[in-house]
This record gives C-alpha cells, structure tokens and sequence, in this order.
C-alpha cells in the first residue's frame, strides 16, 4: 500500500524538478539566444506554477506522513523530498533571477568571451542537476557521490567569470551595470549548483542511511 | 463527484434510561471508507449498530431519529431487507461452525431461503472468496468445516459471507482487534481494495488503522459526534481541541 | 500436630469408603441381574410371546411393545418439548416463558403413578379402554420436563454471535432458530432426549393404568398393549418360576436396551460434532 502512496510523490517531485531544470535552461538560452519572449515566460508563467507546485508537495507529504506514520527507509524518503522540494523551489527562484538580469543583458551586444564561460558553466550545472534526480531514481549512491566532486569546476568557473567581467568593466568593455548582471548570474548558476550538491546529499542519506552533510560523512 | 449512500439524521440511543448517543447527524459517502474513532466506550459501536438495526434484537434499547439509504427510511422498511442491503462483520470472527466454508460463504442465502442454481451457488462461492483472497488457500477443502482456519482466514471468510449478499454498504466493528498484526495488515489491504465494490464503514478504537485506510473520519466523543471530514484534514489539522488532545494520545 | 494427620487419614479414608458405597448399589444390581438374567436368555425370550404357564413363553410381544411405546412417546414430547425449550431460552422475559419454565420443572416432581391416574381419566375413559396410545400420552407428559431444560440450557450455552451474525445477514428469527440455534443445539437436545427415553423405558405404574398389558402380539395403538415393565411386574409376582426367569430376563433385556440407545446415541453426537 505504502509503496504505492511513494510512487505518487516520486512522480510529483520527478514532475518539479524537471519544470525547475526547464526553467534554468530556458533563462540561460534566452540569454544566449537573445530571446526575450523565452524570458517573459520563466518570469511570468513558470514561476508562479513553481511556487503553486511547492505548496502542493509539501502538503502531500505532511499527508502522507500524518495517514501512514511512515518508518525506516520509507520515512527517510518522506522526509528527504520534502527537502528536495525546498531545493528544487529555490532552484526555481535562482533560475528566475537569471533570467531576469538576463533580460537586462540582452538590451546591449553579445560579449563572446563571457557567453561562452556563462554557456559552459550552465551546462556543466545542469547535468549536475540532472544526474543528482537520476541518483534519486536509481537509489545510486554512487552516482550522487560522484555528483558532489563536480561542484569545485563550478566555483572556479564562477571566480572566472567574475575576474573576467571585472577586467573587461574596468577596460571600459562592458558598462559597471553589464557588470552587476553578469556577475549576479554566474553567482545564481553557483547556487543552483549548490542546491544539486544538497539534492546529492539528501539521496546519499536516503540510500545509505548516512548523513553526508557539508562536505563528509557524519559519524553516527 | 462522490454521492452520500447514507444519511443520518438526529440519532439518539437509549439504553434504558441511559442516553448513550446524543444527536448524531452523519452523512456518509459512497464507495469510501469511513471510520468512526474515538475512546473505549463512546458509543462507536452503538453507532454502527443503529444502522443494520441490531438493536432491535434486544429490549431496553431505545432508538430515535433518522437514518436513510440512499433515501430511503430504513425504519421503514422491512429490518430483514435492511441487513440484506447492509452486512456485518463482528469483532470476534464468527463462522457458522456447523456449515462447511462453501455453506458459509452463501449462508445468506441458505437462512433466507433464497433458493439458487448449483451452478450461480458456485459462481457466487469463488466470486467472493477469490475478493477476500481466501480461494487458492481454502479451494481444495471447500466442504470442511472452517474451524481449521486461522483467526484472520476465518475473519476474511466472514467477509465473503457478507459481500455475497451484494449489499450497498458493509460494516465493520473492530474486525482486527482479536488478529495479530500480519492478519490485521491482510485485511487493511483488503478493505482498501473492496471499496470499488462497497461502502466501507468501519469502527476503530486503532488511531493508526483509522488513519491508514480511511478516506473519511467521524470522532466519537461521549456519545457526541465531535468532528466529521475526510482523513487528510482530520490527521493533520483538526478544527477541534478535543479531536487533538485524542490524536495527540492524551486520552484513550 | 500427629492428631492433625491422623485425621486427615481418616477423612481421606471416609471419603474413599462412602464413594464405594454409593457405587455399591449399581455393582449388586448388574452382578445379580446378570447372574439370574444370563440363563433365562436363550432364543425363546425374544421370539415368543407370552404363553400360559407350562408352554413355552418368551417376552416377544414386551419387548415390541416396549419399543413402540417409547418411540411414540418420545415423538409426541419431542417438538412441543423442544420449541417450548426453545422459547424458554430466547424469550426469558415474557410471562408466559417464565409459566413454562416453572410448570416444566413441577411436572418432574409429580409421581408417576398419578400422572398414570390423570391420563386414565382423561384419555382411557374417553377413548372406551385401555391403548398403547395413552401409555405414550402417559410417558410423555413425564419425558417433557427432561427435554425443555435440555434444550434451553444447550440454547443459551450458544453465544450470541451467531445469533447476531445470522440476523445480520438479514435472516429472520424462525429461520435462525431452525437453521442456527437448532442445529448448534442439537447435541445438547439429543443428550435430553436420551436421558429422557432412559427415564420412561422402565417407568410402570403409569402404564398399569393405560397401556395395560396385552398378552398377546399387538401392533395397534389404540388397543392394550404389553411393556417390559408390565411383564416384570406380573411375572416377579406370580407364584411360577418359570416366569420369574423370564421376569430376570425381561429386565436383563430392559437394561440392555437402555445402554444400546445410550451408546447408540453418543456415538451419533459424537459423529454429528465432527
């Protein structure tokens, strides 16, 4: 009976994070593309049925744990997609920061070099978050494990964003306000690839039973 | 859009001189399960009771009030036609111990005089024994006695016996409480199954059996219905202070 | 301290002794019925029928009249035994319940020689003679009581769940009765039945008044017919040894028939249980 309650709020969570994943990926190629109606829609459409979708999985999940009284394994899971779920929200809202300076950012030309860093790191983020659902999926502690090793690239990608932009700002190539956005992106698309980190972990916890929480393994 | 099989209407019990249930008004819902909770002694039982008239088999009980199945007064009808549309299955399991299982599962039929084909007898015997999961267990010793049965075979046998009669609603007081906890969740799972085929209406002094396959909860309180909604609001925000302190385990 | 053990020796001793002596009877009954009653059974006994001193005579027509007697009577006591027993146990709160209930048990205290008397009254003198049928009325006025509390105490061992669970699959009280609560009984209301027959197969004095005796084969109810009660009496009390043997084997047969139903009827209650 339970394992069926489960699959219901696996597919729930499954169903948001793949909306959240959209939304990031949308704000990086309307930046990249320069398309403004794609932004207009992260900002106005996806993240109000990003915010309706948190209510209504946490409301599931208190449900679920007030009918059932889950134990063990079950009550692990319980308990680590009501997290996801806080994750997954604030991955909503990162992405729609992004797109939101993004906006800014198209109204003057492409600047190739930092495109192309911004590109590669959104990428390298994005199949961050992707592997940490598969993890999920899969119960792979491995996989998650494997996830929590790709989030150094990502800070050095950050740093160079923001050394890069701040050099070409100060050869007067870009104006201080292309500045603010650009960095303010790279650090939005470092959070969401924190929040993969702590999807990872909830996985690792749900799996093993282990708490591996900032960076190592909690004795228990 | 879900309909309401039974309607109770200003329900008052007297044993003697004693009131035991104090205007109860309870709209129940078709094809659910509805529990009614509460402590020991709060009239849940004498609840149930009222609906399939049991309490006319004894003097000194008082009933007032109304209560309609699908509209129609059941105090106007026939108390017989009434139990034929509304089964019972008892706490303690409750065989016929001098009727073979086959007997058992159309026993309603045999004490009613209903005659039948062989061939609609055996249709109806498998039908419901294979509902109750009981078929591949008990198929091969189908003329024994059922007293070689365990507790909980014996308890789903006397669910057979009242889903064969087709009734519209079936209710359960305390099914599981003489079974242990294997037998108890076979019969859970059973219950939540059954509900496509009839309404459910259950009595449970298990806060967490209530929980687990209810859809709708009513809490008995002193005789006093003291919240009624389904279960997903009852369990986690109930509206009244003494349905929370019972939740929270301050009284049993 | 030694006076306490000695008394207890003594007690356990007394006890021993008088549960002897309350046995004692039953012993000296069957040795001396045996031992008398064992020669005078032989092939006459039961294939002839009374004959005058000095032919050869046997306990023939006794013997069937007996049987027939007591089936009769167990028949004619049986249903309105059994649903008064019935109606005693499930409606105990109605006046009328509570009037059968105490005539049944006063019956059991009225000797059966009156009972012999009123039925000589009531159904001989009436009828214009003697019948086998009113030695049966007779019998089964006595055999009510046994029967009543039989069955009312087997029906109100029965717990009331199957009773509820009866109704509640909408039957009604006839059909739960005959269906349920009689069938559950039964063995309890076999047991009262054969305690009953065991009463009445050897009761006399109402037969004297009813039956009569007949010396000859009869098969008709409504005339005198004889009984192995009858028979004893008369023959014990004649001056001719010959019919005293055949008095002992009358009641060596009685006693026998007594048992045979006795057994016949456990092993039936044990088989019906099963």
């Amino acid at each position: 009976m339970l394992e069926e309650k489960i699959k219901e709020l696996n597919t729930e969570i499954l169903d948001y994070h793949t909306h959240v994943s959209n939304m990031f990926k949308k704000a990086i190629e309307g930046l990249l593309t320069r398309n403004q109606e794609l932004l207009k829609k992260v900002i106005e459409e996806d993240e109000v049925y990003a915010n309706e979708k948190e209510n209504l999985i946490d409301e599931l999940c208190l449900d679920f744990i007030a009918l059932y009284a889950p134990k063990a394994k079950i009550l692990r899971t319980v308990t680590m997609i009501l997290k996801m779920n806080n994750d997954l929200e604030r991955v909503g809202d990162h992405a729609t920061n992004i797109a939101q300076s993004s906006m800014v950012l198209i109204q003057y030309p492409e600047v190739k070099e930092l495109y192309t860093l911004i590109s590669i790191m959104a990428s390298k983020t994005l199949e961050m978050l992707k592997e940490s659902i598969e993890a999920y999926m899969k119960e792979d502690a491995a996989l998650a494990t494997s996830v929590l090793t790709k989030d150094d690239e990502i800070d050095r990608l950050n740093q160079e964003i923001v050394k890069k932009s701040t050099s070409l700002c100060s050869t007067q190539l870009i104006t201080p306000e292309m500045l603010i956005e650009f960095t303010a992106i790279a650090s939005n698309i470092e959070r969401v690839a924190d929040h993969a980190t702590n999807l990872s972990e909830d996985v690792i916890y749900v799996v093993t039973g282990k708490t591996y929480k900032h960076g190592h393994y909690k004795d228990s | 859009m879900e309909s309401i099989i039974l309607t109770v209407e200003n329900l008052n019990v007297f044993y003697g001189e004693h009131q035991v249930l104090f205007n109860i008004n309870l709209k129940v819902h078709e094809k659910k399960i509805t529990a009614i909770m509460g402590p020991s002694g709060c009239g849940k039982s004498t609840l149930l009771r009222s609906i399939n008239r049991m309490h006319e088999l004894y003097k000194d009980v008082k009933v007032e009030g109304r209560i309609y199945l699908k509209n129609e007064d059941i105090f106007q009808m026939p108390p017989e036609e009434v139990r034929s549309k509304i089964g019972m299955v008892f706490q303690k399991p409750n065989p016929f111990p001098h009727m073979s299982i086959y007997d058992n599962v159309i026993a309603g039929y045999i004490l009613r005089g209903i005659k039948l084909k062989k061939e609609e007898r055996d249709e109806i015997v498998e039908k419901n024994l294979r509902s109750v999961g009981l078929w591949e267990e008990v198929k091969d010793k189908l003329f024994k006695k059922g007293t070689f049965l365990s507790g909980g075979q014996q308890q789903r046998l006397c669910i057979a016996r009242a889903l064969a009669m087709n009734p519209d609603i079936i209710l359960l007081d305390e099914p599981t409480s003489s079974l242990d906890p294997q037998a108890t969740a076979k019969i859970e799972e059973l219950l939540v199954d059954l509900k496509e085929r009839v309404t459910i209406l259950i009595v449970t002094h298990n806060i967490g059996q209530a929980s687990r396959i209810s859809d709708y909860v009513a809490f008995l309180y002193n005789g006093v219905l003291v919240e009624f909604g389904p279960s997903t609001k009852i369990f986690t925000t109930p509206e009244n202070k003494v349905t929370e302190e019972f939740l929270s385990g301050k009284f049993g | 301290m030694k006076t306490r053990k000695y008394m207890d020796k003594i007690f356990k001793a007394g006890i021993i002794t008088f549960s002897i002596l309350t046995i004692a009877p039953l012993f000296i009954i069957l040795i001396t019925l045996l031992k008398w009653g064992i020669n005078a059974l032989n092939l006459d006994l039961i294939t002839r029928i009374q004959r005058p001193v000095g032919e050869r005579g046997g306990a023939l027509n006794s013997i069937v009249g007996t049987l027939i007697i007591t089936t009769i009577a167990t028949i004619i006591a049986s249903p309105i035994s059994i649903l008064a027993g019935v109606y005693v146990a499930e409606f105990p709160d109605k006046l009328i319940s509570k009037i059968t209930a105490v005539s049944s048990r006063l019956i059991a205290g009225i000797p059966s020689i009156v009972i012999g008397i009123v039925v000589y009254l009531w159904c001989v003198k009436p009828m214009g003679g003697y019948s086998a049928l009113a030695g049966s009325i007779a019998l089964a006025i006595m055999m009510i009581p046994n029967i009543v509390t039989a069955t009312a105490e087997s029906i109100m061992m029965i717990p009331k769940d199957y009773r509820e669970a009866s109704r509640s699959l909408g039957a009604n009280f006839t059909r739960t009765t005959l269906k349920v609560i009689i069938p559950f009984a039964l063995p309890g209301i076999l047991t009262g039945l054969l305690s009953s027959f065991s009463r009445i197969a050897g009761e006399t004095a109402p037969l004297l008044f009813t039956s009569f005796g007949n010396p000859f084969l009869n098969l008709n109810i409504l005339k005198p017919m004889s009984a192995l009660p009858l028979l004893i009496y008369n023959y014990a009390t004649s001056p001719y040894r010959e019919w005293h043997q055949i008095a002992w084997g009358a009641s060596l047969i009685l006693i026998l028939i007594v048992f045979l139903v006795s057994i016949i009827s456990r092993l039936g209650v044990k088989k019906w249980k099963a």
